[in-house]
């Protein structure tokens, strides 16, 4: 079982990875609708694996990532990012900061689920 | 749609010749920053290139708001409803996805504009390349009934280029030869060496038996959004140039050179051309491209 935990503040896109995510019965889900309460929830949640949006409110996909990666129950859960940006530049700068990878919308909801424990894998092999 | 390939490895085809044909030939790419798109023009570079990029963001977001519920509708409902709802959904999905291409041609345009192009150069196959590409090619407007003729010289294959912009090249010139094509025409596919004793030159060439194009509108057609009317009795084809606009940038990134012969009632044929390599097992790190002998 696989727990992830979300934070995605378009509340349509939220619905939409909600659906997608909960398609497969093997993942437990978990939503944060902006930044700044992503690293208490992940604290409650422990979740195996975190997805970011890279734009939201108040705190930032990255700045949230910088952030869980000072709290030591929580810096060596996989973080992968969500991003309406596709420019190669910004990608690489995210992954440079240790993300696991990258995700650029629109995405593929049905494929979703199966490349999020990807990423898991290979975090852990 | 028929898919036809040879492989000649003595003989290619005829040389193709056009009368009076108009031959434009773009060289590495290099674009003055322009500010036709809409931007004022009193911005500055920097804060014209953050538009930008937060109009590509901006159209992204809903995007994937809009695919990601037709996706799931169409995975949720398949064999589920009657077929004018199916067909509902295909033709919401297909319009998606073409807006997806849009915005993807988009962000490669404020790219190519803002001199921001990224390439991971590489030593690629292009012959192996050149298949996948016709193969995905082969889906596309089965109702003409479509020859896709590949003659690929597999003795000259190897040059320096970003693996996945060339396939986007290839793509897009295939998609355009095939969107302009009629019923039961064909469209030949053919890579050849050129120079093999001298700077080899790989030439990918792509052609078509459309309409054509005039040799007034051949030379709009590199320019940016530059609508391209063909003559036809029975339909009024356009074509917008973001596409050719882009291939041609992306061409130019690529160190390559890409031109275009056409003529009216002949068809159209757009040339790719990239320095020849040899694979890297035969290299070694002393010897540059120009002093690599070339194949007998």
């Amino acid at each position: 079982m696989h727990k992830i935990l979300f934070a995605e503040d378009d509340p349509d896109i939220a619905k939409i990875l909600r659906l997608s995510l909960s398609r497969d019965k093997t993942i437990t889900i978990e939503h944060c609708s902006d930044g700044s309460s992503v690293e208490a929830c992940a604290l409650a949640f422990l979740p195996d694996l975190i997805l970011l949006d890279v734009s939201m409110p108040v705190m930032t996909g990255p700045e949230v990532f910088t952030r869980l990666k000072t709290n030591a129950n929580l810096k060596n859960i996989p973080v992968v990012f969500l991003t309406a940006s596709a420019m190669r530049s910004e990608l690489d700068d995210l992954l440079s900061l240790g993300a696991a990878g990258v995700i650029i919308k629109p995405f593929n909801p049905i494929e979703l689920p199966e490349q999020l424990k990807v990423f898991w894998q290979f975090c852990h092999v | 749609m028929q898919f036809s390939y040879t492989q000649k490895r003595k003989e290619l085809a005829p040389n193709w010749r056009m009368k009076n044909s108009l031959k434009i030939v773009s060289q590495n790419f290099t674009q003055p920053l322009g500010s036709k798109v809409g931007v004022p023009e009193e911005l500055s570079i920097d804060r014209r290139d953050d538009f930008l990029a937060m109009i590509n963001h901006e159209l992204r977001t809903p995007l994937a708001s809009l695919m990601g519920a037709l996706g799931l509708l169409k995975f949720q409902q398949a064999g589920k409803t009657d077929p004018d709802t199916d067909e509902l959904i295909d033709l919401a999905d297909r319009s998606g996805r073409r807006l997806e291409r849009l915005v993807d041609d988009f962000l490669d345009f404020t790219q190519i504009e803002g001199n921001r192009l990224f390439m991971n150069l590489e030593h690629v196959d292009l012959f192996d390349l050149l298949i996948d590409t016709v193969k995905i090619c082969e889906g596309h407007r089965p109702d003409l009934k479509l020859v896709l003729d590949t003659q690929l010289d597999s003795r000259h294959r190897m040059a320096k280029v970003d693996r996945h912009r060339f396939g986007q090249v290839i793509n897009n010139l295939l998609t355009n030869a095939i969107k302009f094509s009629q019923t039961k025409k064909s469209v030949y596919i053919t890579l050849e060496c050129v120079n093999p004793n001298d700077v080899a030159i790989l030439d990918v060439k792509i052609r078509d038996e459309g309409p054509g194009i005039s040799s007034e509108d051949l030379v709009k057609m590199f320019e940016r959004l530059s609508p391209v009317r063909t003559p036809s009795a029975t339909t009024s084809l356009s074509s917008h140039g973001l596409g050719l606009y882009i291939t041609k940038g992306l061409v130019g990134a690529m160190k390559g050179e890409l031109s275009i012969a056409s003529e009216l009632g002949l068809g159209t044929e757009i040339t790719v051309s990239f320095i020849q390599v040899l694979p890297l097992a035969e290299t070694s790190s002393h010897v540059s491209q120009k002093e690599i002998p070339s194949h007998a």
